[in-house]
């Protein structure tokens, strides 16, 4: 049973719905970085317990590369972070580069530092769009990157967040270059004030 | 003479995509720079023809070094790229002194297109 009060229905959808405008904006900059088709799989907006993200990998062990954003203004303040599973997170680098650089060199400096952009760019058009929808201009923190196991990494992520619960809410965001043959997931988690602001802004009860 | 560009940005992979597109258009890229006071103190000391800068940076953000740099010498050409495309930031850009804004990502063909702009509308002044 989750902690947190769960939004009513209409404010959940709500918040779907900013989160798919947010996720096709941070795709299509990926596309245009990557000049492929990327396809959005999933979208949604829910209360979950985040240890609910490693049944999206193959458990806490899994090695994934990770970016990790924090987004802010005076009164906004969300996380965003996206996670490459091991073997596409290289050919993610492969595909932004142009050059063959095998797995096991994913955790080189040059690697980390495309993944970092991605993560910048598709950031930064979600926040883009979140911005519009709310009125402000929204800055984001230096991406961070890092390339471990999928359960250390949500560990130093839950520290950051503070949360007084391992459940928080969630927009979910799944994609896949269909050519590529990669997969990525990006997550915003809007911290509680910032969810009040986003609701009386966009005027839903 | 090619035109001079010093370019900032803390990803190592940006700097080397922006650096391509400049040198395959016949410029010369003099110098990078990872954070905001990178950019400060190559700037003074390079004084190049025009400067592409980015927003997010450690140590001080783009639009502050922008801020330094104009303070420095009301001259500079400055091009801010940035995924953040907000017309607030944009807006804070231009009035910190910057001259154009590319909105990342973007293509070289666009890249060229704003970049030498700024370098003909200036030499001109």
């Amino acid at each position: 049973m989750s902690p947190i009060k769960r939004p009513s229905f209409l404010r959940i959808d709500a918040l779907k719905e900013i989160g798919n405008i947010g996720a096709a904006h941070a795709i299509t900059g990926l596309s245009e970085l990557l000049q492929k088709r990327v396809d959005i799989s999933i979208t949604n907006a829910d209360i979950i317990p985040l240890q609910i993200i490693y049944t999206l990998f193959n458990g806490p062990e899994s090695m994934v590369s990770v970016v990790y954003i924090e987004g802010y203004s005076e009164s906004f303040r969300g996380m965003m972070f996206l996670i490459f599973p091991h073997p596409e997170a290289s050919r993610m680098v492969e595909l932004a580069t142009h050059n063959t650089i095998g797995e096991d060199r994913v955790n080189e400096e040059f690697s980390l530092s495309v993944l970092k952009e991605i993560g910048n760019i598709m950031c930064g058009c979600y926040l883009n769009t979140l911005a519009e929808f709310l009125g402000v201009p929204l800055m984001h923190s230096v991406p961070q990157v890092s390339h471990d196991m999928l359960g250390a990494v949500m560990d130093s992520i839950l520290i950051d967040l503070s949360l007084e619960s391992d459940y928080a809410l969630v927009l979910e965001t799944a994609f896949t270059l269909t050519s590529g043959g990669c997969k990525g997931f990006l997550f915003f988690i809007p911290t509680h004030e910032t969810l009040e602001t986003i609701f009386q802004t966009i005027n839903v009860d | 003479m090619k035109p001079r560009v010093l370019v900032v940005d803390d990803a190592i992979f940006m700097r080397k995509m922006i650096s391509d597109i400049l040198i395959n258009n016949g410029m010369e890229v003099v110098g990078e720079a990872d954070t905001g006071s990178g950019a400060v103190e190559r700037y003074a000391e390079l004084k190049p023809d025009l400067v592409t800068m980015d927003i997010i940076m450690p140590e001080m953000n783009g639009i502050d070094a922008v801020r330094r740099i104009i303070e420095a010498d009301s001259s500079a050409r400055i091009v801010m790229c940035s995924a953040l495309g907000q017309q607030a930031l944009v807006q804070d850009a231009l009035a910190a002194g910057a001259k154009d804004f590319l909105i990342k990502p973007f293509n070289p063909s666009r890249v060229i297109e704003v970049v030498t702009k700024v370098l003909n509308q200036t030499a001109t002044v």
